[in-house]
C-alpha cells in the first residue's frame, strides 16, 4: 500500500527529498486548477473560493501523513475540498445574493448578452439554492466532468446515489428555473 | 417481475445514463418508447443540463496565482508539520522504550529490589567489588578496608610476588651464608670453563 510520499513520488520521484514547503508547493500545483473551480463553483465567488482552497490546501498537507493509498491522490484531495465547502456551507447563515459582480461580459449583441448574464445570473441562483450534496454533485459532475465513480468515491457514496443526486439536482434546477422566483427547495440531500 | 418495475416509470440512475448516452438495456428503452411522462421527464433533464452549463458556461475561473503568504508560513510551522516526524508506530516504540527505561531506572532507585539499607552507591561498589561478605555496619567500608588493611586482617596476599610460579621453598641468593655464596660462585665459575 502507497503512502503518502511515494504517492506524491509519482508526481515527482523527487518529493520525498522535498522541505515542507517544497512538498506543499508541490501539492497545490498539481491540484489548485481542479480545488479552486470546484470550491469557486461551489461557493460562487472568487474572496471564498480562495479561503476554501487554501482550507483545502492546508488540510491535505497536514493529512498527508494518514493518506493510505486507497483513492488517487486527486480524488483524496477533491473529498477534503468537498468536506471544507460542505462544512463552510453549514457555519454560514445563507445569504440572498451569492453572485459575483462582474459576470462575463461575452456573446454577439448587447440583447443577447443581456439575456445570457441574465440567465447565468438566475441558474448560479438557482444552483446555490440545491441542497448541499445535490449541489456538489452538480458541480463535480457538470463543471469539474467528473465520473460518476470519481464523485461516488468523493462524496463516500455508491454510484448510483451519486447518480440519484445528480438526477435530483438537474430536477430541482429545472424545476426552480421554470418557477421564475426562487425559493429553497425540498431535497435528497 | 422486471418488465412491470420498468412498465412504471424509470428509475433515476437510468434517467442519468440516457441523457449521457450510456447504453441502457433493451427494456428500459422499450419503456422509454412507451411512457410520455418518463420522456417528458427526460426532456426536462435535458434541459436542466443546458441549463447548467450555462450557469458557469465561460470557462474555468481563474486561479489565484499564489495564495497567502501566510499559509506556507503556517505549513513550515511546528503545528501544521506535527505529523511529519517518526511514523507513528514508530513514535509509539520510541515512547514504550522511554517510559520502560525511566521505570527501570525508578525501580532501581526506589524499588523494592535487593537490601533496603544499600543505598545506590554501594549497590554499584557491589558490582565492581569481588563478593565479600558485608559487614552489616560497614558495608560500605569493606571494599576500602580490604584493600587497606594488613593481610593478616583480610587473609589476602597483597605482596608483589603474589601469584609467583616460585614456591617460597626456594632460597633466595640474599639467604646464602658466605661460605655457601663462595662455593656457589665457585661451581658457577667451573661451569662456565667447560662450556667454553
Amino acid at each position: 500500500m502507497a503512502n503518502a510520499p511515494e504517492m506524491l513520488g509519482s508526481m515527482d520521484a523527487g518529493i520525498e527529498r522535498l522541505s515542507a514547503t517544497e512538498a506543499f508547493d508541490q501539492l497545490v500545483q498539481g491540484h489548485k486548477g481542479k480545488v479552486y473551480g470546484l470550491c469557486y463553483r461551489y461557493s460562487g465567488n472568487h474572496a471564498d473560493a480562495e479561503d476554501l482552497s487554501q482550507e483545502t490546501f492546508l488540510r491535505a498537507y497536514r493529512g498527508l501523513e494518514g493518506f493510505r493509498g486507497d483513492a488517487s491522490l486527486s480524488t483524496w484531495v477533491y473529498r477534503i475540498a468537498v468536506n471544507v465547502c460542505l462544512n463552510w456551507v453549514s457555519s454560514r447563515k445563507p445569504t440572498q445574493e451569492e453572485l459575483p459582480p462582474n459576470l462575463v461580459d461575452e456573446g454577439p449583441s448587447p440583447h443577447a448578452r443581456l439575456g445570457q448574464r441574465q440567465t447565468e445570473a438566475a441558474v448560479r441562483r438557482a444552483v446555490s439554492r440545491l441542497p448541499e450534496r445535490q449541489r456538489m454533485t452538480l458541480v463535480l459532475r457538470v463543471y469539474q466532468e467528473l465520473r460518476h465513480k470519481e464523485i461516488a468515491d468523493i462524496m463516500g457514496c455508491s454510484v448510483g446515489t451519486a447518480k440519484a443526486n445528480y438526477f435530483f439536482a438537474l430536477k430541482n434546477l429545472r424545476k426552480m428555473m421554470a418557477d421564475g422566483p426562487l425559493q429553497p427547495v425540498e431535497g435528497r440531500a | 417481475m422486471v418488465d412491470e418495475q420498468r412498465s412504471q416509470h424509470l428509475p433515476p440512475e437510468i434517467f442519468v445514463d440516457v441523457v449521457e448516452n450510456v447504453p441502457v438495456e433493451a427494456s428500459f428503452r422499450r419503456h422509454l418508447e412507451s411512457c410520455e411522462s418518463c420522456r417528458e421527464q427526460l426532456v426536462e433533464l435535458e434541459e436542466a443540463l443546458t441549463f447548467a452549463r450555462e450557469g458557469f458556461g465561460y470557462g474555468t475561473p481563474e486561479e489565484p496565482g499564489v495564495f497567502d503568504p501566510g499559509l506556507r508560513q503556517g505549513v513550515a510551522s511546528p503545528e501544521a508539520s506535527r505529523k511529519s516526524g517518526p511514523h507513528p508506530y514508530r513514535r509509539t516504540v520510541i515512547a514504550l522504550a522511554t517510559a520502560a527505561a525511566v521505570v527501570l531506572g525508578m525501580l532501581a532507585l526506589f524499588g523494592p529490589a535487593g537490601d533496603p539499607e544499600i543505598d545506590a552507591v554501594s549497590i554499584g561498589v557491589d558490582y565492581l567489588l569481588p563478593p565479600v561478605e558485608r559487614d552489616e555496619d560497614y558495608q560500605w567500608l569493606v571494599g576500602l578496608s580490604d584493600l587497606t588493611e594488613p593481610d593478616d586482617a583480610t587473609g589476602w596476599d597483597r605482596s608483589i610476588t603474589a601469584g609467583s610460579p616460585l614456591s617460597s621453598s626456594v632460597p633466595d641468593i640474599g639467604d646464602l651464608t658466605p661460605a655457601e655464596r663462595q662455593r656457589l660462585v665457585e661451581q658457577l665459575a667451573q661451569e662456565m670453563r667447560t662450556s667454553s
